[in-house]
């Protein structure tokens, strides 16, 4: 038996929508896979190539750089005329940068086509060829798999002519599979989703060994940061307040409802959590490893997350949701901070503090979910607006954000931490030493023009529409 | 405020029967009892602050030195001391009449030097089954800058003061593994904290261990092993991290790092009645004791880019009621770490003619697999003998049961002799004087072979051997030499009784005793030296089943026999293993 996708509703709104534009669309479905039904409650087309003039860069040196300016625009690119002519790293580029804004629990779980029929017809290649490169993309990320993973993705194709939907999955681990035929239904999302929140602390330091300089330095701080996802991997989650058996289920409140039959009652849970992490992964005996190391550096700061899980869900799924969102958000921050230092790497100086950008909120409309964009301290809402826009075609207002979850770092906190980095290093050092070369990037030049190229979007756009 | 001593025989004996020198007192708090469980030697005051620090890191959390004992002398003698014990100690005074000590007196002594007297008790029960064991293990990843100009001790020292207040605060909690119990200093969880201490043990009970055997379990330690985990979510007091969203710090140095990733493995002890909710801070006072430990043991070793691991290994020497946590730097021999043995046997006044801490004396913990297929000491199953008022001399420490059939090997009818030989090689491989395995009947075949005692032919033969054979062997692959001793008949040796108490008392291994076509292991006498009546725990090579423990007892294959076992007219002769004087 094939897959059922339930969709939302307002899901079918919107490929209405996209259908009066006469056009061909390519898309990302957002949603959640489980072993009974899969749910869909988000659709976007992946954005119109646009004009970047904030990139100087010719094709040759974007190519060069793929990696940290995979989000940057291709100046000349504009859309292809027709879907079979879709560069799939487009796509796959856009699946990671809404990746980045999901909560955990919620994950890119297929793909869909509007197109008429013989364009769609002669587009199933490549169709195909975007769902892997979808995932070699998200495989990139280093983040651990769910003990439960599931890698069927979904093709859902809409024909704009006579507005059938045709709903398949394959199973992007296997390059040999094919198709499966899989049920799509749209009904009210009646679904309720229960959230895991929490807040963590970390000091995470990150030597990066002179030998690996080979790599490119969001690789390397990745690489860096590895040890302590592991850690994240295997902590303990407790749940308001206690660590509970992994097999039983999450809301123990859901049991009671169903025997009553009393459905209506379905209001979202939060569940507050704690974060405990090992002081290592297990390890066996070694001998000590000497390295030299051209670079290090610590990443301080709290961090909140978030994950999303259905009623069913046991506590074992939930805890691990909730950690692969913490691994998500750790490694999203420094890969965005990352593209950045590589901007400036030439003129840098012995030590540097650099902020992260913070975790700001926003509603999905029609839910009980939030997702997630992050902000660099220089920016305005206006910013995250636009980006919200651009790569999950949603419409919200800037008063929507919330931007309390987490406190961007002031210059303070910048000069305290850079204290302690000090001291820490042991031996006291007289001050006119430790101040030496010390520079604070906390003002525009970084971010704003990183905020420029993030995502590939442009921010003008919003402002000129 | 204690009002009592408790004293363990064992410790007692050590006091009294050693120099006259001033001692400390090694225990914990139970109650208003003072436990004292084990001894060191007393420093000179000047170096008192490096030896005290020494000594701590080799107990267990909840084990501290809890006073002195000190012959002829007053305990205001050691005002100065007192300040390094903690706020309520205690003093033994000993006295010596006629050549020999006795414990006079005892005495706490409080901040306020207030003297008050002491109940003195004396007692053999094994003080540690009274407590619960709890084992402490984790990996931490140390990191520290390897400096040219000689300030690498430094970046450790400071590195590892960062790794005690990293994981020694409330955000650290102890997870109780294989159940939902976590223990931090200021909450509990999963248990109530008015708990005793003992309870847990119940909860992490799993099936497997329990359907083993009931008896075992109770005659086995109460222990628990924790987990340790960092609650990330807890604000930190230390106030390391930022409550604002990250900032990375970035310095392009380039720098020399050495990595380590420490094996920590402590232990604490908690006397029975202790409270869930004090345990973490005990806790957290071994992982401190032992990241202190690992520093000295780091520098200690240290050569230019050269480092060493620290491993913990847990001994419990003569079986006293705590263990000593020992570290060994991770590939250095044991033949290089002779030195420092012996240094740690003087420092607690242990007896230099033995190992004690070689890496094979390690403690067994109860839920280690240490399983060899053999079975370990069976004679403590045996029933009791039926020698009155008779004196027990028995085997002094591990040995394991070789019997016929075992190793898939036939030598049934033959090759007792080679088994109870294999009982005495496995004695000194588990008291670690050698680290040779225990040999098969080839080895020893061959052995015989190749100091010329037999011709090439012996080898894969089915022919017996005897008490010198077996001596041979032993001396030739082990270099243990043994006393022959000659016994004209069966009859007679129920004459030896002396001999054989001098032996266990002086040397404790088995004995080998051959006699006619028989050959049998001793494991002890029980005999009274009034009426001469005599017992003998005899340990039977010639069974043939399966490792049963409870055939073996009912069948009697290991137990108690009178003199009626030995066969009146054969000729005896017994191989009596000689310890070698080592560390």
């Amino acid at each position: 038996m094939g897959r059922t996708i339930i969709a939302d509703e307002k899901i079918q709104t919107y490929a209405e929508k996209l259908q009066k534009e006469g056009t061909w669309f390519l898309g990302l479905i957002i949603g959640k896979l489980t072993n009974q039904k899969d749910y869909a409650i988000h659709m976007v087309r992946t954005p119109e190539p646009v004009e970047d003039a904030a990139s100087d860069d010719d094709d040759t040196e974007v190519l060069e750089q793929s990696e940290a300016s995979s989000r940057k625009r291709r100046k000349s690119q504009t859309k292809p005329p027709s879907l079979e002519e879709m560069n799939e790293q487009w796509a796959s580029t856009h699946a990671k940068q809404v990746t980045m804004m999901l909560p955990g629990g919620l994950n890119v779980i297929g793909i869909f086509a509007l197109a008429p029929e013989t364009m769609m017809l002669k587009s199933q290649a490549k169709l195909r060829q975007i769902l892997f490169a979808i995932q070699k993309q998200d495989k990139k990320s280093q983040v651990p798999e769910m003990s439960n993973s599931f890698t069927d993705r979904i093709l859902l194709q809409i024909c704009s002519t006579t507005r059938k939907y045709t709903c398949k999955t394959i199973d992007v681990q296997d390059p040999k599979s094919t198709f499966r035929p899989a049920d799509w239904k749209f009904q009210t999302l009646s679904e309720r989703w229960n959230c895991l929140e929490t807040n963590i602390s970390l000091t995470v330091p990150v030597h990066i060994p002179e030998k690996s300089n080979t790599s490119s330095l969001t690789k390397q701080i990745q690489t860096g940061l590895q040890p302590f996802c592991k850690q994240l991997w295997t902590s303990l989650v407790q749940i308001d307040g206690s660590l509970r058996d992994k097999t039983e289920l999450l809301d123990q409140s859901s049991d009671k409802k169903v025997k009553g039959k009393d459905k209506t009652q379905k209001t979202q849970q939060i569940f507050m959590c704690n974060i405990l992490t090992p002081p290592s992964e297990p390890c066996s005996l070694s001998a000590p490893v000497i390295e030299t190391c051209s670079t290090s550096l610590t990443m301080r700061g709290t961090i909140h997350g978030r994950a999303y899980v259905t009623s069913k869900s046991t506590v074992e799924e939930a805890q691990q949701t909730l950690q692969r969102d913490v691994i998500r958000s750790v490694l999203s921050r420094s890969e965005l901070l990352c593209d950045d230092l590589q901007m400036i790497e030439e003129d840098t100086e012995k030590l540097e503090v650099y902020t992260t950008p913070r975790r700001v909120f926003f509603k999905l409309p029609g839910t009980s979910i939030q997702l997630s964009d992050y902000m660099f301290t220089d920016e305005k809402p206006i910013e995250v607006k636009g980006r919200v826009q651009e790569l999950l075609d949603i419409c919200i207002d800037e008063e929507d954000l919330d931007l309390t979850t987490e406190r961007p770092p002031t210059e303070e906190d910048c000069a305290r931490l850079q204290d302690e980095e000090h001291t820490e290093n042991g031996v006291p050092e007289n001050s006119s030493e430790s101040n030496k070369g010390l520079t604070y990037y906390l003002i525009a030049g970084v971010g704003g023009a990183f905020a420029m190229v993030l995502a590939g979007i442009s921010y003008m756009m919003a402002e000129e529409s | 405020m204690a009002t009592s001593i408790v004293v363990h025989q064992k410790i007692a004996d050590l006091l009294l029967s050693g120099d006259d020198k001033a001692k400390f007192l090694l225990g914990y708090l139970s109650n208003d009892e003072i436990n004292v469980v084990a001894c060191s030697v007393l420093p000179d005051l000047k170096k008192s602050e490096v030896t005290i620090k020494q000594i701590r890191c080799l107990l267990p959390g909840g084990v501290d030195i809890v006073g002195i004992a000190a012959c002829g002398s007053n305990c205001l003698n050691y005002e100065a001391y007192w300040g390094y014990i903690g706020d309520s100690s205690a003093y033994l005074n000993l006295v010596k009449v006629d050549g020999k000590m006795n414990i006079q007196d005892a005495m706490s002594v409080d901040k306020e030097r207030t003297i008050k007297d002491l109940t003195l008790k004396i007692t053999s029960d094994i003080l540690l089954s009274k407590c619960l064991l709890a084992r402490i293990k984790c990996t931490v990843p140390l990191c520290f800058t390897i400096d040219t100009g000689g300030k690498t001790v430094n970046h450790l020292q400071s590195e590892i003061n960062r790794l005690i207040e990293d994981l020694i605060s409330e955000r650290t909690m102890f997870h109780l593994v294989s159940t939902n119990v976590l223990l931090g200093t200021t909450t509990c969880n999963g248990v109530t904290e008015t708990a005793r201490c003992d309870t847990l043990t119940s909860l992490c009970d799993n099936d497997e261990y329990n359907s083993k055997s009931k008896k075992k379990m109770q005659e086995t330690l109460k222990c628990v092993k924790f987990d340790v985990y960092t609650d990330l979510s807890m604000n930190n007091s230390n106030e390391n991290c930022s409550s604002c969203s990250p900032v990375i710090n970035y310095s392009t140095e380039t720098t020399k790092l050495v990595k380590f990733n420490l094996p920590i493995d402590t232990v604490a002890i908690f006397p029975d009645g202790s409270v869930v909710a004090d345990m973490a801070e005990v806790m957290c006072d071994s992982l401190k004791r032992q990241l202190k430990a690992m520093e000295g043991n780091i520098i200690k070793y240290n050569k230019d880019d050269k480092f060493y691991v620290p491993v913990p290994h847990h001994f419990q020497p003569l079986q006293l009621s705590t263990l000593y946590t020992v570290l060994q730097p991770y590939t250095i021999t044991e033949d290089e770490l002779e030195t420092e043995r012996k240094e740690l046997h003087q420092l607690l006044c242990l007896p230099v003619d033995r190992p004690l801490f070689r890496s094979g004396n390690q403690y067994r913990f109860p839920d280690d697999d240490y399983n060899s297929g053999y079975l370990v000491n069976v004679h403590q199953y045996c029933p009791k003998s039926k020698v009155s008022d008779g004196t027990q001399y028995l085997v002094q420490g591990l040995y394991t049961y070789h019997h016929y059939m075992q190793d898939r090997f036939d030598d049934n009818k033959w090759g007792c002799a080679y088994r109870s030989l294999q009982t005495l090689a496995s004695w000194f491989k588990l008291q670690s004087y050698v680290t040779r395995d225990v040999p098969s009947h080839k080895e020893i075949q061959q052995t015989l072979v190749d100091i010329g005692d037999k011709d090439p032919k012996f080898v894969g033969s089915k022919k017996w051997i005897g008490s010198m054979e077996v001596s041979f062997v032993l001396d030739s692959l082990y270099g243990v030499t043994s006393k022959i001793l000659n016994v004209s008949s069966g009859a007679d040796l129920s004459s030896k009784g002396r001999d054989l108490a001098a032996h266990f008392t002086n040397q404790g291994t088995p004995i080998m005793i051959g006699g006619g076509v028989l050959a049998h292991t001793i494991l002890g006498i029980d005999y009274n030296e009034v009426t001469g009546d005599i017992n003998f725990l005899i340990l039977d090579p010639h069974y043939t089943g399966a490792e049963d423990l409870k055939t073996i007892i009912d069948k009697g294959w290991c137990g108690w026999k009178d003199s009626s076992f030995w066969d009146k007219n054969a000729h005896y002769n017994l191989c009596m293993p000689q310890r070698p004087i080592v560390i």
